[in-house]
């Protein structure tokens, strides 16, 4: 690899191609099931082109992952594709299902509002005391049903912690998308009080959800709101709500990531991170930082997307607790330095193999929820394309 | 003792993958287990809660369900009662009944549903009966909500 004139050496634990294409082949028989979704492929032309690309896709980046050593690279590059595919198949979804992005005290009342695990901090407390979700959707067999979006919260949460933020959350990628544009941060440093308003923003989202009986951040402060669905505009509040969800959009998605380079939502505000944070407890995996490698050059703490580095905690060793395990420190350290890492193990033990065991597991769990999600985008996009329509 | 905990944290970090794999195998049965021994229910807030009353009336009927004053511990001082007309394409032009929602043999109001314009009007026989909370169309029906205070008003 040839690094621009000035920039260090980049040292990155790698494997030879021959392993990486070993390690790929049960990464293409796996996402090949989860893609088919049975013993039959489809039919339709366009949707088998569609399949095709996609399994092409997560494979290559895979395979790269592995063969460069460079994890957020490939990660985010598909990370941003799952967030826009996941509004492109959402929006169309509700289109073609229920006529209207627009959310109606009828779809309320008949339990149709698509579960989202943001609003799994918010329906604890209440779930405990009521034995009731306080949520308007359907319980179990349906398109993202209450049940099934907390057992897969569950499994990612003991098997990959706050990974859930970096390789599956279908919201982070517009946060992350947003911030890979512009050459250099406008805004340089941010208050590290500021880094610590996702707890606080729980804590109120948590008491008074429970005091309301109601999901409040999904009322009032979902910022996700302004691209996927939203109450219809019946009244002056909800014109309030609507107006609020596009502010926070465009403040917490766009503007401020552009402005900071880094997930302003998703560090700074988002509670559902902040509450993901306690399952880096859990999780046999993390990230940490070589001390006997490291120069302190500080350039993994200037780039965490969701600052959780500190001239400290790199001191320590150790990344925050609200590690994302992204693997940008991972690509950026210049002295290879930062590495994901088996809990249990020291920090001299292969680099490769914690790296390895981390990946796989977060990338199946990133290709199940995302791999149908990026081939219904690609057919709804083909669709348009040659028909004129998306439906 | 490092050795132990290098061959646990390995172990544990190799179990992740049989994790996330039993995780979308096992969805569907997984859900429906998590619901069954939880025991967990939507909100009446939203569902409106259980019906607990039927009436026939030759080509529709009206449900009455639950009084929902659900409060996180304990009931609250106000809530609602849904009364639902059933089945949408059978409705005649307006409906009148007398709603007995506390199931004490004596009626508390008379609900009044125009069921083409989708707008309601309640006359309280019960002190503790309010106006209409909201109408709304259901895929098969029509839902009315009336407001209920716990005690008299």
């Amino acid at each position: 690899m040839t690094e621009a004139p000035g920039r260090p050496q980049v040292v990155r634990p790698r494997l030879t191609a021959g392993k990486s294409v070993l390690l790929t082949v049960p990464m293409m028989l796996l996402t090949a099931m989860l893609l088919a979704g049975g013993p039959a492929l489809p039919t339709d032309p366009l949707l088998l082109t569609s399949v095709a690309v996609t399994w092409v896709l997560l494979n290559v980046v895979f395979f790269r992952m592995l063969s460069t050593g460079r994890v957020f690279a490939y990660r985010s590059a598909l990370f941003v594709t799952l967030a826009v595919a996941f509004v492109i198949t959402f929006s169309t979804a509700l289109l073609s299902t229920r006529g209207s992005l627009a959310l109606s005290d009828s779809d309320i009342v008949q339990g149709k509002t698509p579960f989202c695990h943001l609003v799994i901090p918010f329906v604890i407390v209440p779930g405990i005391f009521t034995r009731t979700i306080i949520f308007p959707g359907t319980l179990v067999g349906t398109f993202a049903s209450i049940g099934s979006m907390i057992v897969l919260w569950l499994g990612a949460t003991l098997a990959l912690g706050r990974a859930w933020c970096s390789w599956i959350c279908f919201y982070g990628g517009l946060d992350e998308g947003f911030s890979k544009l512009g050459k250099r941060p406008r805004i340089a440093t941010v208050p590290r009080w500021l880094t610590h308003l996702p707890w606080a923003v729980l804590i109120a989202v948590v008491l008074l959800s429970a005091v309301s009986l109601s999901p409040v951040y999904c009322e009032w402060l979902c910022p996700f709101k302004a691209v996927t669905e939203a109450p219809a505009i019946t009244n002056a509040l909800v014109i309030f709500q609507t107006v609020l969800f596009v502010t926070l959009f465009v403040a917490l998605v766009v503007v401020l990531p552009v402005l900071l380079k880094r997930r302003a939502q998703c560090g700074l505000f988002c509670p559902f991170a902040a509450f993901q944070s306690l399952a880096n407890r859990v999780t046999a995996f993390d990230v940490r930082i070589d001390r006997e490698r490291c120069t302190d050059c500080g350039l993994c703490v200037r780039t965490c997307p969701t600052f959780s580095l500190t001239e400290d905690s790199v001191r320590a060793g150790r990344t925050l607790i609200t590690c994302t395990m992204c693997g940008r420190c991972v690509d950026v350290c210049p002295s290879g330095a930062a590495r994901y890492h088996v809990k249990g193990t020291g920090i001299n033990a292969s680099a490769n193999a914690a790296r390895t065991l981390f990946l796989f597991p977060a990338f199946v769990f990133m290709s199940a929820i995302g791999g149908g999600m990026i081939s219904t985008a690609i057919w709804r996009l083909l669709r348009l394309a040659t028909t004129g329509s998306m439906f | 003792m490092n050795r132990v905990s290098a061959v646990l944290g390995y172990l544990l970090a190799a179990l992740a993958l049989p994790i996330v794999l039993a995780t979308f195998v096992g969805l569907g049965q997984w859900e429906r287990g998590l619901v069954a021994v939880t025991g967990l229910r939507v909100s009446p807030w939203f569902t409106g809660g259980d019906v607990v009353a039927t009436a026939a009336h030759g080509r529709y009927e009206t449900r009455v369900h639950e009084p929902v004053f659900q409060a996180l511990i304990g009931e609250r001082d106000d809530g609602f009662v849904q009364v639902t007309v059933a089945p949408a394409d059978s409705l005649p032009p307006v409906v009148r009944e007398e709603v007995d929602y506390d199931l004490d043999g004596k009626p508390d109001f008379v609900l009044t549903l125009d069921t083409a314009a989708a707008e309601a009007e309640v006359e309280p026989l019960d002190e503790r009966v309010g106006p209409v909370r909201g109408v709304v169309r259901l895929d098969d029906g029509i839902a009315v909500r009336v407001n209920l205070a716990k005690t008299g008003r």
